[in-house]
This record gives structure tokens, C-alpha cells and sequence, in this order.
């Protein structure tokens, strides 16, 4: 498809001005619904999203949201435009509400704030926020229902209404979201124009798919095909091909498994942006968000596939799993094309799946009932890049402050730290990843409600890349009946699990209570390593042994560094040995 | 003219046709065409040999190495079903 030239009918220096003006708009946007929000997945998670769309529902400026949701509510946009152009009106002040997994929501709990953009009375674009929140009315308590064997169990479905209608406006609640929104736009209208802002809004998508398209013509064809396995009681597989042939990019997931009667489903929307989102992280990361980097991409998903779902598949699982893996396969395959060109292999990095959280609720110890997250995910390592070490902890989100969590809830957290030997070897390590482990006190009814999530691939949790060993995965455990008070009692640190005795558990999806002397583990999925683990530099394992994430059998056995006594000293002569010795144990192999 | 595949492994067309070589030590896997892997040399692993915390895939899942013939350097590492192995599967 021929694609316009750059900036063809805006001089360079306004379109410069106006399309950084647009892009600071959908920050600040999201910026201003984090200081609103009133949940932990918006305040300190940043699982939210909040994005500009033209009139006709095209992305336009995405912010610093997550690419998957931004695809996805350009959906809905579409979806309210042709539900209400002619039924209901789309008027200035309305507000619409859409969280259908079948229409265009990722699943129930992320909710989708849609509002139209006019100026002089013409509609000239939308805003749309998500935020996730904390209850929907479905079985298990967060939305997140692991019993679910159909949507209908997964709480409310709203296809898109209007909540707020021009003459009928709760200023007093909705001000907040309306201002955020709509106001900062009017002004650049009614500053440069509505004829100057549609122009450069054209040419910003122009400026991205251009500049992608090039990109992408730059790198050899080829075919590139990734799986990625669901483990959530039976296994179900994510497969992806991708096909590069020219300027344009095809991801087909024939090949998935059947969709399953468990809420591990994608609907096609959200296969759809988890593809772009791969694309926006990779190729595109320093281009402007907007539809301009969505039209070089082509998806694939059959229906009746938990990468294209249909009804009455349940879906409220699906984020920390088909989501998790249809990221992953899509990422797998970029990486792979990308390492076939010598401008872009540096950009490759292991990738990770292994997402993992619970909610919880109950009775607080100020006496209210609540719902929330503990939002550990967001301690995986990364994985290691192609001239760097992952990060130990780190994710596309972030996660809660403990001293916030324990003064909110009735929760005693008795360790949150890095892990020791997670991380995948390689030339470059993976990143370590955390551990945390919690109990209840001062709980009013002694105990809480715990819903476990996310099991995402034990296989390929956090992948290696080019030789670099898989990270270690992550997992849920529950111990009961452990001596926690009687060790702090004792004055004594609860931090090693294996003093504390108890009765442990792996948790798969599933609710659980964890009351007095019960503690939840919770490990999360570290960074898988790049390239051969012997051509890392001597001084960068002995730095990792001294940091304490990396134990010394793994620095002898898959490093071969020699590394001696306590206060630990590199051997250089018995290194190379060592190394040598490896070497040949792996040619003398059977094959 | 040479492209690189992954870290270890490059296509070359030093020989006058398009073929697929180690990159530390310039050994010749085979036709560009063709699949390298079949031309590594490869070990089956327990789980454990990746790490004490991977022990828990020990009986599901084997690690499969893949190798330089000529210079031992590593060029895949994964995970594999056990089940597919002990009945020949790929």
C-alpha cells in the first residue's frame, strides 16, 4: 500500500509542535486517571491506558499506555460509533461505558471509558481510558474467576452505553474524567484551528507508518514461527507464524489450540493488539503510537481458538495467560526476524511469560471489606539483551509499595527480595527476578480470601535466547499451619521458608484462604539468558556471585568459573581449564 | 556476503553458495536451505542442569542443548516434553 509522503501538507516545525502537543495531551491524561484512581492496579500498577483516537476511531496518540489495550479500545470506539451514530446519538458531553470481551474489552474487569471529542458541534475524534478495576460481580472476588466454565459466570457484560448523556450529566462524579479528557483539546482547536489539527493528526499516522514500513522493507524476508504452552490444569498451545514479505508483516496463528471452557481465552481484538503492542515494544518503540503503526500489520487467529474465541468461552483469566502468551509468541517471532538483520540484532532480548499475581479480600483490619491485587508480577526479571544483562526486577508494570499494602490491609509481608539463582545463564544473564512471601495479622475474621492467577508456560516462563538457559519460573505455594508468630516471637526473621515447617502447596488458578500461620510465596518468573553461558566474562559472574544471584554450582557447572574461597577471588588459569573441560563433555556427548 | 541468523550462526556466501556457518569458527553446517539444527550436535538434559529452582520440571520437561560441532559453542538451549522423547517425538 502506497503510503503519502511525510508531512505533505503541514510545515515540518508545526507539525513537530502540534504532534508533541497531542502526545503530552494522552499523557497527561493518563497521568491525571492515576492521581484520580482509586485502586492499587491504577495508583501504583499502572495498569491503565488512556489514548486520543480520530473520529472515525483510528488511533491517534496512544501516551505512554500499554499498546495491547490502545488496539483494543480503538476497537471499542468503533464499536460505540456504529452502535449509537444512528440510535442514541453521539452528542458533546456523552460518556460511554463498554467492557464486552465479545465486543471489544480484553475481559470484564477493564472496563473502557469512551468519550467523543467536538468542536463547533462536529465530532473531530474520541478520548478512551481503561482502568481494571477491583470487582465486576463475577464468581471469585476481582473478577478473576477460576471456576468459570462460561462467560456468563465472569460478572457484568456491557456491550457499550451511554452513562452520561448530554443533559443528563452527574458533574459532581464525572467532572474529574471530563476535564482531563476534553478540555486540553478544545484549546489546541480553538488555538491552531480544526482544519490545522486534522492535518497534522493525518500526517502523524502518515509519519509512523511510513518510517515502519521502511523498517520493515529493510530486513530480510522470511518465516518465523514461535509456541507457547498454557498450563492451567491441561496444556493448550499459542503458535504463531509470522510471515515478513516486503513492507508488510503477517502473524498467523493457525495451529493454537481449540479454545477452552476455562477463562484462559483470547478474543481476536485482544490477539489482534497483542501483536501490535509486540510491534510498538520492538520496531516502533520511538515512533509516535497511532493507527499509522497498526497498518502494516496483518492477523490471523481462527475462530473457535483461544486466540479468537467465541461465545460462551469464558475470558477473565486471560491476561495472565492466553494474553501473556500471545505477547510472547509475537515477540518470539519479531526477535527472530530482527536477529537476521545486522541493524537490528542488537535490539533482540529474551523474553518472558511468566506472569503471576493473586487478589485478595476480606475484612480489613479498619473494619471495611475490600477487594485488591497483589501486584508482585511486576517483579519479573527481564530478559538479557543481545549486549546487556536483563534487569532483576522489572515489567511492564510496577508494583505496589509493601509498607501502603500492610497499613491498608491486613497483610504481614515477611520477605520481598531478589532470587538466587534464577536468572537464565548466558553471555548475558537473565535478570534475577524476586520472591516475597506474606501472611495475614490483624485480620478481623482471622483469615482473607485469595484468588492465585497466572501459570503461563513452565516451559518457556522466561526464555532463553541463541543458547542462553531458560529463566527459573514462576510459582505460587501456599504453606499452612507454619510457625510464623512463634518465630517472631522469638525475635527471630521469618525470611527462610524451609525454618518455618508447614504443609506447602503449589496453587495453580484457584481461590484459597490464608489465615493465621499461613503463608503465601510467591516467586515470579525470571529473565531468560543470551548466548553461550561459557563466553561470559569471568569478572561478571564473580560481580553476580557477590550480589548473591547466582550460587556457586551454577558459576562451576554451567559458567565454568573457577571462583575460590569465601571472600570470593577469580582463578583466571583454572577458568580456562574448567571451560576448556566443558567444551569437550559436550562433543563427546552421544548425539 | 554474510547475514547473521543468531548470535553464533550466520548465513556466508564465502564458498560461492548461500551456506550457514558457526560464527566463531567459520564451520560449514550446511546449504542455507536447509535446517541447521539437524546438523547440531545435540543433548538431552534433566531439567536440573539449568539451575537447582528448574528441578521442578524434572520428569515433564528435558533440556535440550544444541551445539557447534567443531567448537562446542552453544547455540540453542529449550525445554522438550519428556513424554516426546522417550516416544521419538520431535
Amino acid at each position: 500500500m502506497a503510503v503519502n509522503p511525510i508531512v505533505s501538507s503541514v510545515d515540518p516545525i508545526t507539525f513537530e509542535i502540534l504532534s508533541h502537543r497531542v502526545y503530552q495531551i494522552a499523557k497527561e491524561m493518563g497521568s491525571t486517571l492515576e492521581r484520580v484512581g482509586g485502586t492499587v492496579n491504577t495508583t501504583q500498577m499502572h495498569d491503565y491506558m488512556a489514548s486520543l483516537y480520530l473520529a472515525n476511531g483510528d488511533v491517534l496518540s496512544a501516551g505512554d499506555a500499554m499498546g495491547w489495550h490502545v488496539a483494543c479500545a480503538g476497537f471499542a470506539v468503533k464499536r460505540i460509533i456504529e452502535r449509537f451514530e444512528n440510535d442514541g446519538g453521539i452528542n458533546p458531553d456523552d460518556i460511554f461505558l463498554l467492557n464486552d470481551p465479545y465486543v471489544a474489552a480484553i475481559h470484564q474487569s477493564d472496563v473502557y471509558m469512551i468519550s467523543p471529542i467536538h468542536f463547533n458541534a462536529k465530532l473531530m475524534g474520541w478520548s478512551a481510558t481503561f482502568v481494571h478495576v477491583m470487582d465486576i460481580g463475577a464468581m471469585s472476588p476481582g473478577g478473576n474467576s477460576p471456576g468459570a466454565t462460561e462467560i456468563s459466570h465472569e460478572g457484568v457484560r456491557i456491550p457499550g452505553i451511554k452513562l452520561i448523556e448530554r443533559e443528563r450529566m452527574r458533574r459532581d462524579v464525572f467532572d474529574a474524567i471530563t476535564n482531563m479528557t476534553r478540555q486540553p483539546v478544545h484549546a489546541l482547536f480553538e488555538q491552531f484551528g480544526p482544519e490545522l489539527v486534522t492535518a497534522v493528526s493525518r500526517e502523524m499516522l502518515n509519519y509512523s507508518e511510513s518510517i515502519l514500513r521502511k523498517r520493515i522493507a529493510e530486513i530480510p524476508d522470511g518465516t518465523w514461527s514461535e509456541t507457547g504452552s498454557i498450563h492451567a490444569g491441561d496444556t493448550w498451545n499459542v503458535h504463531v507464524t509470522l510471515n515478513k514479505r516486503g513492507e508488510r508483516l503477517l502473524f498467523d496463528f493457525t495451529g493454537s489450540s481449540p479454545q477452552a471452557k476455562k477463562g484462559i481465552n483470547l478474543p481476536y481484538h485482544a490477539t489482534f493488539g497483542a501483536c501490535y503492542e509486540a510491534i510498538l515494544s520492538t520496531m516502533a518503540y520511538d515512533l509516535p503510537k497511532n493507527h499509522g503503526a497498526l497498518n502494516p500489520i496483518e492477523v490471523i487467529a481462527p475462530p473457535g481458538t483461544v486466540v479468537n474465541s467465541i461465545p460462551p468461552a469464558p475470558v477473565s483469566l486471560n491476561t495472565t495467560s492466553g494474553g501473556s502468551t500471545a505477547k510472547f509468541v509475537a515477540n518470539a517471532v519479531i526477535t527472530q526476524m530482527l536477529a537476521t538483520s545486522e541493524k537490528w540484532r542488537g535490539e533482540v532480548m529474551a523474553l518472558n511469560v511468566g506472569h503471576r499475581l493473586a487478589r485478595h479480600a476480606g475484612v480489613n483490619q479498619h473494619g471495611n471489606y475490600y477487594v485488591s491485587t497483589l501486584s508482585e508480577g511486576a517483579l519479573d526479571g527481564t530478559g538479557a539483551r543481545s549486549y546487556r544483562d536483563g534487569d532483576d526486577t522489572g515489567d511492564g508494570l510496577s508494583s505496589h509499595n509493601i509498607e501502603w499494602l500492610e497499613a491498608n490491609f491486613p497483610l504481614l509481608y515477611l520477605f520481598r527480595r531478589n532470587i538466587k539463582g534464577g536468572g537464565g545463564a548466558g553471555k548475558y544473564r537473565g535478570g534475577a527476578g524476586s520472591e516475597s512471601a506474606l501472611t495475614v495479622h490483624d485480620a478481623p475474621e482471622g483469615k482473607i480470601k485469595g484468588v492465585a492467577l497466572g501459570v503461563a508456560g513452565l516451559r518457556n516462563s522466561g526464555q532463553g535466547l541463541f543458547g542462553g538457559y531458560p529463566g527459573a519460573p514462576s510459582l505460587l505455594m501456599l504453606t499452612e499451619g507454619a510457625r510464623v508468630e512463634e518465630t517472631i516471637a522469638e525475635d527471630m526473621s521469618p525470611d527462610q521458608l524451609d525454618d518455618l515447617g508447614g504443609r506447602s502447596s503449589l496453587l495453580p488458578y484457584c481461590e484459597f484462604d490464608l489465615g493465621r500461620n499461613d503463608v503465601l510465596y510467591m516467586r515470579m518468573a525470571s529473565g531468560g539468558g543470551y548466548g553461550d553461558p561459557l563466553e561470559r566474562e569471568p569478572q561478571r559472574v564473580l560481580r553476580d556471585v557477590e550480589d548473591g544471584v547466582v550460587s556457586r554450582q551454577e558459576v562451576r557447572d554451567i559458567y565454568g568459573v573457577a571462583i575460590d574461597g569465601d571472600e570470593p577471588a577469580l582463578n583466571l588459569g583454572a577458568t580456562e581449564k574448567l571451560r576448556a573441560g566443558l567444551r569437550k563433555e559436550r562433543l563427546q556427548e552421544k548425539i | 556476503m554474510r547475514h547473521p541468523l543468531r548470535e553464533n550462526i550466520e548465513i556466508s556466501d564465502a564458498s560461492g553458495t548461500d551456506t550457514i556457518c558457526c560464527r566463531r569458527c567459520g564451520f560449514q553446517y550446511c546449504r542455507a536451505d536447509q535446517d541447521w539444527r539437524e546438523f547440531c550436535k545435540s543433548r538431552l538434559l534433566p531439567s536440573h542442569n539449568a539451575g537447582d529452582l528448574m528441578s521442578l520440571l524434572d520428569g515433564q520437561y528435558l533440556l535440550r542443548q544444541l551445539y557447534c560441532p567443531s567448537c562446542a559453542a552453544l547455540v540453542d538451549t529449550d525445554f522438550v516434553e519428556k513424554q516426546q522423547q522417550d516416544t521419538g517425538g520431535t
